[in-house]
């Protein structure tokens, strides 16, 4: 419980749990009131793949996104042979704004998506 | 043990800290600098050194030879030229993790965490991280000492959300 209580104080649970792949780090949301509270911070991830496979695109960006951990809500995907101008967005967690320049596929939390919205729209 | 690299005649100076259960350790001064909060000690004081003794309030003896030893092996790994191979540095860390239970890990891991030394703390996270992979909920609780404080509502709903993540998962 003393070390619990430590961990908790020095966001060093923090630091252990986002250390661990998505899969891996939902799982941890069932442990304690605070794990969970940890994983629903948003965030804006964004990932892109050149390869000429579709199938192997879609892996390579799904697990490009699941490394760290994220709870997707949803993905937007942009798959296509034309580039798009990209995608400006604040991310919530952190604040600052962060532009991914082109997209194939998306994955985002819902936080980020409204912040998103509200930078389009001033 | 010896460093190759202190080719200089001149005495190697040494630092002073004391652990949190009063053990005294007499550490090169390039050792004890790579803690940030040793360092930042004798900032704007650096005459000070050569008799005052550094209280490390959170770090017990225990832990200490095992730390510096890091600081001297990983800070050696830095100045090599050429980089050491991958498989001498692995090997390394894996003796270090050898034999510690979770319990002196999460030690550890207080103690880098105040000493500020990024590098053993990320790579001490990283191997509490490595060892709560795959495990179950009830496991990572045991691991951390954390107390389950859902009702059985809340988990109920928090494990619906994430089902897709619970298949796979080691027994313990």
């Amino acid at each position: 419980m003393d070390v619990a209580y430590a961990l908790r104080n020095e966001d060093l649970l923090q630091n252990i749990l986002s250390r661990l792949p998505t899969i891996h780090f939902a799982s941890a949301t069932r442990v304690s009131k605070f794990c969970n509270l940890i994983l629903y911070q948003r965030k804006l991830e964004t990932s892109l793949s050149l390869s000429s496979s579709l199938q192997f695109v879609v892996q390579e960006v799904l697990d490009e996104i699941l490394s760290d951990p994220i709870r997707p809500h949803f993905t937007i995907a942009y798959i296509g042979t034309s580039a798009v101008d990209g995608m400006i967005g604040i991310v919530a967690r952190t604040g600052k704004v962060k532009e991914a320049s082109v997209l194939f596929m998306h994955s985002i939390r819902e936080a980020s998506v409204s912040s998103m919205r509200a930078a389009y729209m001033e | 043990m010896a460093s190759s690299s202190s080719s200089s005649s001149t005495q190697v100076k040494k630092i002073t800290l004391k652990a949190a259960d009063g053990k005294h350790f007499e550490v090169e001064e390039p050792v004890a600098m790579e803690m940030e909060t040793v360092k930042s000690f004798f900032v704007g004081n650096e005459d000070a050194m050569k008799d005052m003794v550094v209280p490390l309030l959170n770090v017990s003896s225990e832990h200490m030879p095992a730390i510096l030893d890091f600081y001297r092996n990983h800070s050696e790994f830095r100045k090599r030229t050429p980089p050491p191979p991958a498989e001498e540095v692995k090997a390394f860390n894996e003796a270090f993790l050898e034999n510690k239970s979770d319990e002196q890990l999460m030690e550890m891991i207080m103690a880098a965490n105040f000493l500020n030394t990024k590098e053993l703390l990320n790579f001490l996270t990283e191997a509490a991280a490595n060892r709560i992979k795959n495990k179950s909920v009830e496991y990572v609780r045991a691991f951390f000492g954390i107390e389950n404080d859902f009702t059985p509502e809340e988990e109920a709903r928090i494990r619906a959300e994430n089902e897709w993540a619970f298949d796979g998962l080691d027994e313990d």
